[in-house]
C-alpha cells in the first residue's frame, strides 16, 4: 500500500522549502487531531479539510493558496482505496523527524553538504500572559538571528507581543506562528491564528478612526506599521488568522 | 519567574521601580496595587519608573505604564518614567503610541534632578522652603 505522506511532502515542497513543508505537513496533521507522522489513507478527506485551514498561514495568496490545495486534492484522489485496514504505517528511518512545534530553532539537519544549522521559528500556545512573553521571546530571537538590527528586532518582537495579546484578550487560545521566509530576500513571518469569533468587520478594525473598548484597533494598526505587510483572513465562527511579514532591506 | 515581583526602592521622598525585562501582565498588576499601597502608607512624593531594563514594550505594556503613572499621579505624586530605550521609545511612535500626561526623563539621574526641580517649583508657588533647605 503505498503511503501518501511522500507525495503530500513533494506537492507541499513545490511551494515551501522541505523543512517547511514538514512544518507545514505535520502541523497540519496536528490541527486535524490526526496521526502526528504520517498521512494515512483511510484520513485524507480529513487531512484536506485540515490543510484548508493551515495553509492561509503560509500561502497567503489565494489563488497560489487554491492552486496547492487542488494538486494535494488530486493527488488523494488518485490513491486507490485501501482495500483492507492497513496496519499503522512506522515512521521510517530515513524520513526526517520533525522536532515538536514548540521547540526553538538551531535545528540540526543533514544536506548534501554535511551538517548546517537551519534557522526554524517555532509555534507558541497562547493561553496565558506568559505564552505572550515567549513568542515575543521566540520573534526577537529568529529576528536577531537573521540579521535584523536591533531596532528592527525590536518592532518585531512588539509586532509579536501585539498579536499574542490580542489572542489572549479576545479568544483566550490561539497560536503565535514565527518562521524565516527564504528566497531571494530573507525575512520573517509571524502569524496569528485563533478559532475565535472572528472579526466581523475587518475595514473597520483597520480604519485610522477606530479604536476599540480594549484598544484592539491600535494594537493591529500598530503592528501593520512596525511590519512590511499584514494581512487579515477573518470570518465570524471560523476565526482570524493574522499575518505579518517583515523582510531584511 | 513564577511569583515575579518588582520591588519598590524607597529613595528619601521618592519610590524608585526599576523594570527589568518582559513584564508578564499579573506582575504589572500586582506592581500597580504595591505601588499605590506604598504612596499611600507612606510619604511619598515622587515616583520613578525606570524601564530601562525594557527590551518590548507593546501598547497593552504601554497603557499599564502610563495607567501606573497616572494612578499615582492622581494621589498627588509626581511620577517619571525614565530610561526608555531608543529602539523602544522609536517602535511605540511608530505604533502612534505615546505616554500623555506623564514625565520622562533620559535616565534614572534625570529622572531624580526632574523630581527635585518640580518639587523646588511648586514650593516656590506656595511658598514653602524646598528641598533645597531640607
Amino acid at each position: 500500500m503505498p503511503d501518501p505522506t511522500d507525495d503530500v511532502l513533494g506537492t507541499l515542497g513545490e511551494y515551501f522549502p522541505p523543512a517547511i513543508a514538514r512544518a507545514v505537513l505535520r502541523s497540519t496533521l496536528r490541527r486535524g487531531g490526526l496521526d502526528e507522522e504520517r498521512v494515512r489513507d483511510s484520513e485524507i478527506s480529513e487531512f484536506v479539510a485540515a490543510l484548508e485551514r493551515t495553509l492561509p498561514m503560509y500561502i497567503v495568496d489565494p489563488g497560489r493558496r487554491g492552486e496547492c490545495i487542488g494538486k494535494v486534492r488530486r493527488l488523494m484522489t488518485t490513491e486507490p482505496p485501501p482495500a483492507l485496514p492497513s496496519p499503522r504505517p512506522r515512521p521510517s528511518r530515513d524520513t526526517p523527524r520533525v522536532p515538536p512545534a514548540s521547540g526553538g530553532f538551531g535545528r540540526v539537519e543533514p544536506t548534501a553538504s554535511g551538517f548546517t544549522e537551519r534557522l526554524v521559528g517555532g509555534i507558541i500556545r497562547i493561553r496565558t500572559a506568559r505564552d505572550i512573553v515567549q513568542a515575543c521571546d521566540l520573534a526577537r530571537e529568529v529576528a536577531r538571528k537573521l540579521g535584523f538590527s536591533l531596532l528592527d528586532q525590536t518592532k518585531i518582537a512588539t509586532a509579536a507581543s501585539e498579536l499574542a495579546r490580542n489572542i489572549l484578550l479576545y479568544v483566550g487560545d490561539g497560536e503565535v506562528r514565527i518562521g524565516v521566509i527564504e528566497g531571494p530576500k530573507r525575512g520573517i513571518q509571524i502569524a496569528a491564528v485563533d478559532s475565535g469569533a472572528g472579526i466581523p468587520d475587518v475595514g473597520l478594525v483597520m480604519n485610522s478612526g477606530y479604536r476599540s473598548r480594549t484598544g484592539m484597533g491600535m494594537g493591529l494598526k500598530g503592528t501593520k506599521r512596525l511590519m512590511d505587510e499584514l494581512e487579515i483572513d477573518s470570518r465570524p465562527g471560523t476565526g482570524t488568522t493574522v499575518v505579518t511579514r517583515k523582510l531584511l532591506s | 519567574m513564577q511569583d515575579a515581583r518588582i520591588p519598590i526602592i524607597g529613595l528619601y521622598d521618592d519610590l524608585i521601580v526599576p523594570i527589568q525585562g518582559a513584564i508578564a501582565d499579573d506582575v504589572m498588576v500586582t506592581l500597580q496595587n504595591d505601588v499605590t499601597r506604598r504612596i499611600q502608607d507612606g510619604n511619598a512624593r515622587g515616583l520613578v519608573v525606570d524601564v530601562s531594563g525594557v527590551e518590548t514594550l507593546d501598547s497593552y505594556m504601554t497603557r499599564n505604564l502610563r495607567d501606573l503613572a497616572l494612578s499615582a499621579r492622581l494621589m498627588g505624586v509626581t511620577a517619571v518614567v525614565s530610561g526608555l530605550r531608543p529602539a523602544v521609545a522609536i517602535t511605540l511612535i511608530e505604533m502612534g503610541l505615546e505616554i500623555p500626561g506623564v514625565h520622562t526623563a533620559l535616565n534614572l539621574e534625570r529622572a531624580l534632578e526632574l523630581l527635585h526641580a518640580i518639587r523646588q517649583e511648586e514650593a516656590r508657588a506656595v511658598g514653602e522652603p524646598g528641598d533645597d533647605d531640607a
